[in-house]
Order: structure tokens, then C-alpha cells, then sequence
């Protein structure tokens, strides 16, 4: 959890130094819509990768009670 | 070997997850209804798209701490640890999309409003509920006791709701810059939305929905898988002894 929110605020303050160089009229606003759903996606992508992650511990938990109870 | 079968079946149905890959479809699904098929808004330009991620990454929200609530008085009346282990994926999974409706709020705000935060009642109730449920996550993680962090972090699911019918009436009760609702119970219908920007609303509503219920059953298998194995090895433990 703790890393989601620390990706998703690096990615913000990214955006941000992004929007606030590049902001005019004539992009339109433009770079704000996209860093918008970029953080989205990448919220979502974070937080299944953090899922995987912890899916694969948990077989290796598996595996070594697997071998513990083999061997009693 | 059934026993180690037992604790596989929830995992190995988390990851073979084919409503994981039926939520990525939708949410591609969504992109297209939003940017090819949704009409641009006359006044605020294509900014105005950010609300058909903004307002169902709200609803899911409110809906992720109803369950956390639910489910923290059921643990309160029967004690159940099946309804302990939802309400802590939901209050997760609601973290998620909270992180997400604040964000992008946050960065709606500055083209439209010129700041990217300002203490008004919708955010500053809004942030106040995130604290509340990272701080349910927090008691979660660092209770000690399985049932200590139980029980503490129930009564902060079942006291945080009360701030949730605050966030959403925080633009009805007190003087605001944030826009009014324009769907919904509260809404203004001088205010309502056109019908291609509703249907598009509404769709994007229903993607998030499956989402969060996607990631909640992904979330309650993990925590079901954990919580049987530490048993398995409390109980070994125990034998040897």
C-alpha cells in the first residue's frame, strides 16, 4: 500500500512539473486530461502488480509447508 | 496433499482471473466511449472528460466504505472473520480509488480553478475520509494482535462512515466552489448532464464497479490464503511443542 501512494505521488508531482511547464491555451488543457488518466492506469497497474506479488509469496509459503509437512 | 489443494484453489483462482482480464476489456471499452463517443462540452473543453473517471472513482469509493461498514458491525455482531477479511480488502481496494478520485480532482482543479488544492468543503472533507480509512489500513498493519487489530480497526470502519454522507452533502450544506451534483438523489435537474454525457457517466460508473468487485475478490482470496496458512503454522507449532 505504502508504495502505490508513493508511486501515485511521484506521479502526480511529475504531472504536475509537466502540466506547469508545458500549460497554454493552446494545448488545451490537453496535458492535464492525459495526466488524469495516466494516474488512473497506473493506479490500477500498481495496485495488480502489488496483488501478483503478493499471490507469488504466498506460493512460496506454500511450497516450503509443502516440504515441511513431506518431511514430517 | 488435499490440505496444500485447500489452500491453492483460492490462489490459483486469483491469478488464472478472468474477470481481471473482463474489467482491462471494459476499461479500454470506456476509454473509447469517453474520447471518441462522448460530445466535447462546450464551455470547459475536453477538461470536462476527467469527470467521467472522477465521479465513478467517487461512487466506488462510497460504496467500498458501505461494505467496510457493513461488514465491521457483522465482525461486531457475530464475530466473523470471513466478514473481518472483507472489510479489509474493501477498506484496501477503497484506498485505491479515493488516492484516484482526489487526484484526479486535484488536477482537474487547476486548469478550471487556476490552484491545484484549496481548503474547500468537498476536498477537505474528501481528504478527511482518506485519512480515516489509511488510518483503519494502518491500525490494520500495526495492531500487533490479530484480534487487537481486529477490533480496533471495526470501530474505525464503523465510525469513519459517518463522514461519508458529510462528503457528499458537504456541497449542499455549506458554501462551495466545487461543481453541484448533476446525477444522482441530490442532483439539481436545472443542472442535469446531456443524455450522451449521462449514458457515458453511467457507463463509465458500471466499469469502475466491476473493477472494484474484481480487485475485492482478488484481494479476499489473498487474505484468505494468508490467514489459513498462519493457522497451518501455528498449529504445527503447537504439535511440536
Amino acid at each position: 500500500m505504502k508504495k502505490i501512494l508513493l508511486s501515485l505521488l511521484c506521479l502526480t508531482t511529475l504531472c504536475s512539473l509537466a502540466a506547469n511547464s508545458v500549460t497554454s491555451q493552446s494545448t488545451n488543457n490537453l496535458i492535464f486530461l492525459f495526466s488524469a488518466y495516466l494516474v488512473l492506469w497506473l493506479g490500477f497497474f500498481v495496485y495488480v502488480i502489488f496483488l501478483k506479488t503478493k499471490q507469488k509469496d504466498l506460493q512460496s509459503e506454500i511450497e516450503q509447508l509443502q516440504v515441511t509437512l513431506d518431511k514430517s | 496433499m488435499t490440505l496444500i489443494k485447500k489452500l491453492c484453489m483460492p490462489i490459483c483462482s486469483a491469478i488464472g482471473n478472468f474477470w481481471l482480464l473482463l474489467a482491462g476489456v471494459l476499461l479500454v471499452a470506456d476509454l473509447w466511449v469517453i474520447f471518441l463517443w462522448a460530445p466535447r462540452d462546450t464551455a470547459l473543453g475536453d477538461i470536462q472528460r476527467i469527470l467521467y473517471l472522477h465521479v465513478p472513482a467517487a461512487w466506488v469509493s462510497f460504496f467500498a466504505f458501505f461494505i467496510v461498514f457493513c461488514m465491521c458491525t457483522w465482525y461486531f455482531i457475530k464475530r466473523s472473520d470471513k466478514a473481518d477479511r472483507i472489510a479489509h480488502a474493501s477498506a484496501e481496494v477503497g484506498i485505491l480509488f479515493t488516492t484516484i478520485f482526489l487526484l484526479s480532482g486535484i488536477i482537474w482543479a487547476k486548469p478550471v480553478w487556476g490552484v491545484w488544492w484549496t481548503w474547500d468543503p468537498r476536498l477537505t472533507t474528501t481528504l478527511i475520509m482518506w485519512l480515516i480509512y489509511s488510518a483503519y489500513l494502518m491500525v490494520r498493519a500495526y495492531a500487533g494482535s490479530d484480534k487487537r487489530a481486529e477490533r480496533w480497526s471495526a470501530v474505525i470502519g464503523i465510525l469513519g462512515f459517518f463522514n461519508i454522507p458529510i462528503v457528499y452533502a458537504s456541497t449542499i450544506w455549506w458554501r462551495t466552489i466545487h461543481p453541484q451534483q448533476m446525477v444522482g438523489p441530490a442532483s439539481d435537474p436545472s443542472n442535469a448532464l446531456p443524455d450522451p454525457m449521462r449514458i457515458t457517466l453511467y457507463f463509465s460508473v458500471l466499469v469502475f464497479t466491476v473493477l472494484f468487485f474484481v480487485l475485492l475478490n482478488i484481494r479476499y482470496n489473498i487474505l484468505s490464503a494468508e490467514r489459513k496458512i498462519a493457522i497451518i503454522v501455528d498449529q504445527s507449532n503447537h504439535e511440536r511443542v
